[in-house]
């Protein structure tokens, strides 16, 4: 009995590194090559390459009864060879499935789903055991009545702090620990954007222009404009982040100190 | 003792086991026909950690704790008569006649379930010997048949007989662009939800992820199982190193769950592993903690390819090995928080929680891996593994919708609703994953 030996079986739909047997007839190969790409038996062709690059196959038939020819008796058959299996009579709902799996896949991402804020398909909120129950149960997130309390909180804080922040002002956003540099820049726009619903549509958001491209925008957030500015200067920022008062803008100050080194040359 | 039984099922199952006992057997200094390698009075590792993966017979041989199952003979066999055919008790290698057909269904119901009763009595046997027996390692792959169909029954059986004993999952789960068979996403789907709630922990791996690896990282130009196999088993050797070594976190198979999962249905920590690099590039690269540290959080190094930086962390366990100093992962790990794209679930509470086990890791000969001084393994329970539910999700509706192939698991006496009941259950995961991912507090700045 000769030992199994690993191929490579791809299709249209498939593609898989299989071991066979050379003892195996070719029907019983064709048998396994349908669990494996769908195509049944009959309309199997066969096609073997011998490297991933080259064009160059052989067609794997026998000549007789393909339940009396066995595998060994095709010496191409070697090691880490491709089997290629055309259908010569595709299904055309499969194909159909294998073009269409292909571009939803393609479709898909994780940040559409989990930030979407929406559950998909139908029926988790009435099922038990999800973790939905679980937060409710136990008072977690915003099914905890200190979250909404602190939300209320952030709120309040927030529309106190932006009644003080007027549009033209000159300030700078409180670093924290993603953005270490010190950002300035001048108020454009104070007031509600729906389109953060994070939020609510109650809160009060400051419009920046920056005065060096640190930002996340133009002065849009989904689409609709709030001011204009040029692509990475804008930013909208909280106001209890906000810090108003005599900020110069950073640029100048460096120009000025060179100007200093200037006139101590 | 605290042993630990490694189960190995089905094709995928069997070869991960291969290398993983092949880089076992390496690390502790163990031959293998089971004696010690030469020159070793003792096998390597505490004796305690030692003796939860080994047990020995008294005339200086060591026998790995573990189970090979296959519904087919031919990977058993190869076993059987190749280099560590003395490694294992013949008993421990049991294998059917027919195989599963790529079908979960066979797996499960038909075939598989002839086979339960012999494998449920020689586990039995092997719990027996155990002083304190903690609980199961689980290797299999969920897109064939026999992995997906015996593998669930016998987490499923497992829960009946052992209670509430750990068990650990390692599943090899469909790549993102290729399928292995037109039927994996029935299996996958009907697997993952059958042994939804009998496994604690399940760290996936995908195919393509590794495919990528060895091509890119290894120079492979065509990977095979066995080189991906050897790179899974190194990353499995990172998990379960504290556990056969001293280390000083998850020491103990619970601890995965405790330190990884938040409710038990979240229990798909994303694995991620550095450095991977082949033995020509290693010359060039230092792998200083802060690097490999770092690698740990690009795609590149990931198991299962999904975007982490669309999620959320829920918990994350980095395990050290090898020459690693404690100061300087937390300089890395504070490099690595300062970065905005890690972002943490804020209404759990989550952390860093960092393990160190001082024995480097070891490389099989054969391999185009270089063995580096120190190594890390991340374990990180993180939402954005959602986006690989939603995948196979997609693509079992496109098939489900047109009922293609449907007959193959209604033939072996399965119920169509079964099928629909499966895809409902991974839509509450993923919805899970949603929720989870909800109510944290939103961003600072837009």
């Amino acid at each position: 009995m000769s030992s199994d030996i690993s191929v490579f079986v791809t299709s249209s739909l498939t593609s898989s590194e299989r071991r066979i047997s050379p003892n195996w007839t070719l029907s019983h190969f064709k048998v396994k090559l349908e669990q494996i790409t769908g195509i049944p038996p009959a309309n199997q062709k066969l096609l073997v390459y011998g490297s991933s690059n080259s064009p160059d196959y052989q067609l794997l038939k026998s000549i007789g009864s393909e339940s009396s020819a066995t595998l060994s008796q095709f010496d191409f058959l070697k090691p880490f060879v491709r089997i290629h299996v055309d259908d010569t009579n595709p299904n055309p709902e499969l194909e159909e499935l294998a073009k269409s799996s292909q571009q939803e896949m393609e479709n898909i991402s994780g940040a559409d789903i989990l930030n979407s804020g929406k559950y998909i398909g139908t029926g988790y909120e009435d099922k038990q055991d999800t973790v939905l129950k679980w937060k409710e149960k136990n008072q977690l997130g915003r099914f905890n009545p200190e979250y909404k309390e602190k939300q209320q909180q952030e709120l309040e804080n927030n529309i106190q702090c932006s009644s003080k922040i007027a549009v033209g002002a000159r300030c700078r956003i409180k670093p924290d620990s993603s953005i270490t540099v010190e950002r300035r820049g001048t108020v454009r726009y104070v007031g509600k954007i729906p389109e953060i619903t994070s939020t609510g549509a109650e809160f009060p958001w400051v419009g920046i222009e920056l005065d060096e491209p640190l930002g996340k925008n133009d002065g849009s957030i989904k689409g609709k404009k709030y001011f204009s500015c040029n692509a990475k200067y804008g930013s909208f920022a909280k106001p209890t982040n906000v810090e108003i008062g005599d900020f110069p803008s950073l640029m100048d100050e460096l120009m000025d100190s060179d100007d200093d080194i200037n006139e101590e040359l | 003792m605290r042993e630990v039984i490694s189960l190995n099922v089905g094709q995928a199952g069997c070869q991960i086991g291969n290398a993983c006992w092949e880089l076992y057997s390496l690390e502790h200094g163990i031959s293998p026909d089971g004696y010690l390698a030469e020159g070793l009075k003792n096998p390597k590792g505490s004796e305690t950690g030692f003796s939860t993966f080994f047990s020995e017979t008294g005339s200086g041989k060591y026998v790995p704790r573990t189970l090979y199952v296959d519904l087919e003979p031919n990977v058993i066999d190869q076993i059987k008569t190749g280099e560590y055919k003395d490694f294992f008790h013949p008993d421990q290698l049991i294998s059917g006649k027919e195989d599963a057909a790529n079908n979960f269904a066979r797996g499960h119901f038909t075939v598989g379930r002839e086979l339960l009763e012999p494998i449920l009595d020689r586990l039995r046997k092997m719990a027996d010997q155990c002083d304190g027996l903690q609980g199961f390692i689980f290797n299999h792959s969920l897109g064939g048949g026999t992995g997906s169909g015996l593998g669930s029954l016998l987490l499923e059986q497992l829960s009946v007989d052992y209670g509430k004993k750990a068990k650990l999952e390692f599943a090899v789960y469909p790549g993102p662009k290729v399928s292995t068979s037109v039927v994996e996403p029935y299996n996958t789907v009907m697997a993952t939800s059958s042994t939804l709630e009998h496994s604690d922990v399940t760290f996936m791996v995908d195919n393509e992820a590794i495919y990528d690896m060895c091509r890119r990282n290894l120079d492979i130009a065509r990977p095979s199982f066995r080189s991906l196999n050897t790179l899974i088993a190194q990353t499995i050797s990172s998990v379960t190193a504290s556990l056969r070594f001293n280390g000083s976190l998850n020491v103990d198979l619970n601890e995965f769950q405790t330190n990884l999962v938040p409710y038990p249905r979240i229990h798909f920590p994303l694995v991620s592993y550095a450095p991977i690099s082949s033995k020509t590039k290693s010359l060039h690269e230092a792998n200083s903690i802060s690097e490999i540290t770092n690698a740990c959080f690009e795609p590149d190094n990931q198991m299962v390819k999904c975007d982490p930086r669309t999620g959320k962390y829920m918990a994350t366990c980095l395990l050290y090995r090898g020459d690693v100093v404690n100061r300087d992962v937390q300089s890395a790990i504070a490099q690595v928080k300062s970065k905005k794209t890690v972002q943490l679930v804020d209404w759990c509470p989550t952390g860093f929680k960092v393990g160190i086990c001082f024995e480097p890791p070891s490389v099989p000969k054969h391999s185009e891996l270089a063995q580096p001084p120190r190594a890390v393994c991340m374990l990180s329970n993180t939402t954005a593994i959602a986006e690989a539910w939603q995948r196979i999700e997609k693509k079992f509706d496109l098939m489900f919708s047109k009922r293609a192939f449907v007959h193959w698991y209604v033939g072996e006496g399965m119920e169509e609703t079964e099928l629909g009941e499966g895809a409902d259950a991974i839509n509450s995961l993923i919805n899970d994953y949603i929720e989870v991912g909800a109510d944290s507090l939103e961003e600072e700045e837009y």
